[in-house]
């Protein structure tokens, strides 16, 4: 394996951020049609602008906005069900939290399909520990007579739980604040990490010592690990491409991954 | 250019992963997504209830 000498572009560089030290960056994630855009234009106001991610012909949005004298970035991720990376969007989202370091990741929930919602959460919360949940569209979980403990919810999953209404621009302020406590480093989350199965956690234990040897990745061994039992040749693409290891010297896992 | 692991490759790893897929009978990525789904489950059961209309 061979680290470059010449850094490759973060993907922070790639869309454009341009952040300063004081300038935090926010990114929003969430299933399609959970009212992540309504949380975004609620934000960020006029403040904001769109293009393509780069290379893809899907919709990248950022804006950004002024809190207690300190500015954030946020950035829409595309919409999607799960990080594994079965489509372009997911692989956008993933590789985003991967590899450009959001300050806080917020991810949005539909109330409404709450068990189908959190598996996104749950794969987001294996990438990084900097996690809001904000448990949107709670109106018409209301209106579909569903009750969600809240406190409940927050102590299973270990991030804060903030609860909207975002057309009715219920629970903003608060999801701001918790924005803010966050990425400053005045609350400290520790989202829960999925226990699997034995066969699973057994071949995590057999790859890991081998992953450890990945040195200057700012992921999780046990991450990686987990996307290599998965087959996922993306994520080796993605790999390469972002710490500048030399994706030639990994032939044949493409046909594995095929056969897989 | 500089070696980022001094006693493997990313193909060593990717080697290493593939034998240790191919030596399990169930596939893991199956059950990679089966847990994750269990765990949602799981936690939807204890947080989610439903009023009931009098």
């Amino acid at each position: 394996m061979i680290f470059s000498a010449e850094k490759k572009k973060s993907r922070k560089d790639q869309i454009g951020l341009s952040e300063t030290k004081s300038q935090f960056t926010i990114a929003l994630a969430g299933n399609p049609n959970v009212g992540k855009s309504t949380i975004f234009n609620a934000l960020t106001g006029l403040h904001q602008h769109t293009g393509n991610w780069p290379g893809k012909t899907v919709d990248n949005a950022q804006g950004d906005f002024q809190y207690r004298q300190k500015s954030f970035i946020i950035i829409d991720l595309p919409g999607t069900y799960s990080l594994l990376a079965h489509t372009v969007e997911e692989q956008i989202a993933r590789d985003f939290l991967c590899f450009a370091n959001p300050d806080v990741t917020v991810v949005v929930l539909d109330a409404t399909c709450l068990e189908r919602n959190l598996n996104l959460a749950l794969q987001v919360f294996e990438i990084t520990p900097k996690v809001i949940v904000c448990l949107n569209l709670m109106d018409e979980a209301q209106k579909k007579d569903l009750v969600i403990d809240l406190p409940s919810l927050e102590r299973e999953l270990g991030v804060p739980v903030i609860a909207t209404s975002a057309r009715q621009g219920e629970g903003l302020k608060e999801l701001r604040e918790k924005i803010y406590q966050v990425a400053t480093g005045a609350l400290q989350t520790r989202p829960r990490q999925i226990v699997y199965s034995s066969d699973v956690e057994e071949a995590v234990r057999d790859l890991l010592p081998h992953v450890e040897t990945i040195a200057n990745s700012p992921l999780s061994p046990r991450w990686i690990a987990l996307r290599l039992l998965d087959g996922d040749g993306s994520f080796l693409d993605s790999l390469s491409n972002y710490l500048s290891i030399d994706r030639a010297l990994s032939p044949g896992w493409e046909e594995s991954k095929c056969a897989h | 250019m500089r070696p980022l692991t001094p006693s493997g490759s990313l193909g060593d790893i990717c080697g290493k992963a593939e034998s240790v897929r191919n030596s399990k009978l169930n596939s893991l990525s199956d059950q990679i997504v089966a847990d994750i789904y269990g765990n949602a489950e799981l936690i939807t059961k204890q947080v989610l209830s439903k009023r009931k209309r009098i």
